[in-house]
C-alpha cells in the first residue's frame, strides 16, 4: 500500500535547510517514527540536499534551480524523493571515503555522501532527460 | 525558522563558545568566521559547548576540523562538551568521535586544561 505524505518545492537556497528539516521531522514524527530513525532521517536529506545545491547547481541560486521534495510511505518504508533540474550527479558512484585517512588529513568536505548513505537504510539515484536527478532515500519503519 | 547562535565568554584565560540552535551548511560559514580570531590566537585555550546545539551537519564538522587544526598549528588545545546523544552519533558515525576530547560537561573540560 502507498501513502502520499508531502511534497515540497523550494529553492535551492541554504537558508531553506532548516525549514525542509523541520518538516521533515514534523511529517516522520506524524507517522510515528521514533527519535533515532527522525534523526537519521532529517541528518541524511539535509546532507543529500545540500549536496544537490553544492553539487548539480554548482551553489548557483536562481528561479529555475528548484528542488522537489517528495514524501510517502509504500511496503512498510518511509521514502524520500528529491528531484532536482541540476546536472546529472549521482552520488551512489562516489567511493566510500576513508574515514580514518579523511580525519587524519585534517580534510574539511567530501563527507555529505558518506553521511547521506550511512544514515539511510536504501539510496537509490536515477536520471531522466527532462527531469533531472531523482535521488530516493528509503528508511525501514 | 531554526537559527544558529554563537557566544563566547572566559573563565580565566579559558575561552567558552556556547554553540547554539542548528549548525549546518548554511549556518557554518558564520561559525568559521566567528570561531577563527578566536582559535587563531597563539597558545588559545578553547571550549565548545554543545548543550544548546540540536543539530550539526557534515559542513558544522568541515568547520569544527578546520578549528581544530588552527589551534593546533598556534599550539592552543580545543575541547568540545555538552554533546546530546543525538549530535555524539553523528560524530561516532562519521568518524570524528576520537579526534577531538569530549567532555560531558563544560565545567569538566575546563578542569582538563
Amino acid at each position: 500500500m502507498r501513502r502520499k505524505l508531502i511534497t515540497i518545492v523550494l529553492p535551492a537556497e541554504k537558508e531553506h535547510l532548516a525549514k525542509i528539516r523541520k518538516t521533515l521531522k514534523e511529517v516522520s514524527s506524524d507517522i510515528g517514527l521514533d527519535d533515532d530513525k527522525i534523526a537519521d532521517i532529517e541528518f541524511a536529506v539535509d546532507e543529500a540536499i545540500t549536496n544537490i545545491m553544492d553539487h548539480a547547481y554548482k551553489g548557483i541560486v536562481n528561479e529555475n534551480n528548484i528542488i522537489i521534495i517528495r514524501m510517502e510511505i509504500k511496503n512498510n518504508k518511509f521514502i524520500i524523493k528529491i528531484i532536482d533540474r541540476g546536472e546529472k550527479f549521482d552520488p551512489t558512484k562516489y567511493p566510500k571515503p576513508d574515514l580514518e585517512r579523511h580525519v587524519k588529513e585534517h580534510k574539511t568536505h567530501g563527507l555529505g555522501i558518506f553521511a547521506m548513505l550511512s544514515f539511510m537504510d536504501n539510496v537509490i539515484h536515477k536520471y531522466r532527460r527532462g527531469t533531472g536527478n531523482i535521488l530516493i532515500l528509503e528508511k525501514n519503519i | 525558522m531554526a537559527s544558529f547562535n554563537f557566544s563566547s565568554s572566559k573563565s580565566g584565560d579559558i575561552t567558552i563558545v556556547k554553540l547554539s540552535g542548528e549548525l549546518d551548511a548554511h549556518s557554518a560559514p558564520e561559525f568559521e568566521k566567528k570561531i577563527t580570531p578566536i582559535v587563531s590566537e597563539s597558545g588559545a585555550k578553547v571550549v565548545i559547548d554543545f548543550s544548546s546545539l540540536d543539530y550539526i551537519a557534515t559542513a558544522g564538522l568541515g568547520a569544527l576540523m578546520a578549528s581544530a587544526t588552527t589551534i593546533k598549528n598556534n599550539n592552543g588545545k580545543m575541547v568540545l562538551a555538552g554533546m546530546s546523544d543525538k549530535i555524539k552519533k553523528v560524530f561516532q558515525v562519521m568518524g570524528f568521535i576520537n579526534v577531538f576530547q569530549i567532555f560531558s560537561s563544560v565545567d569538566e573540560a575546563v578542569k582538563s586544561f
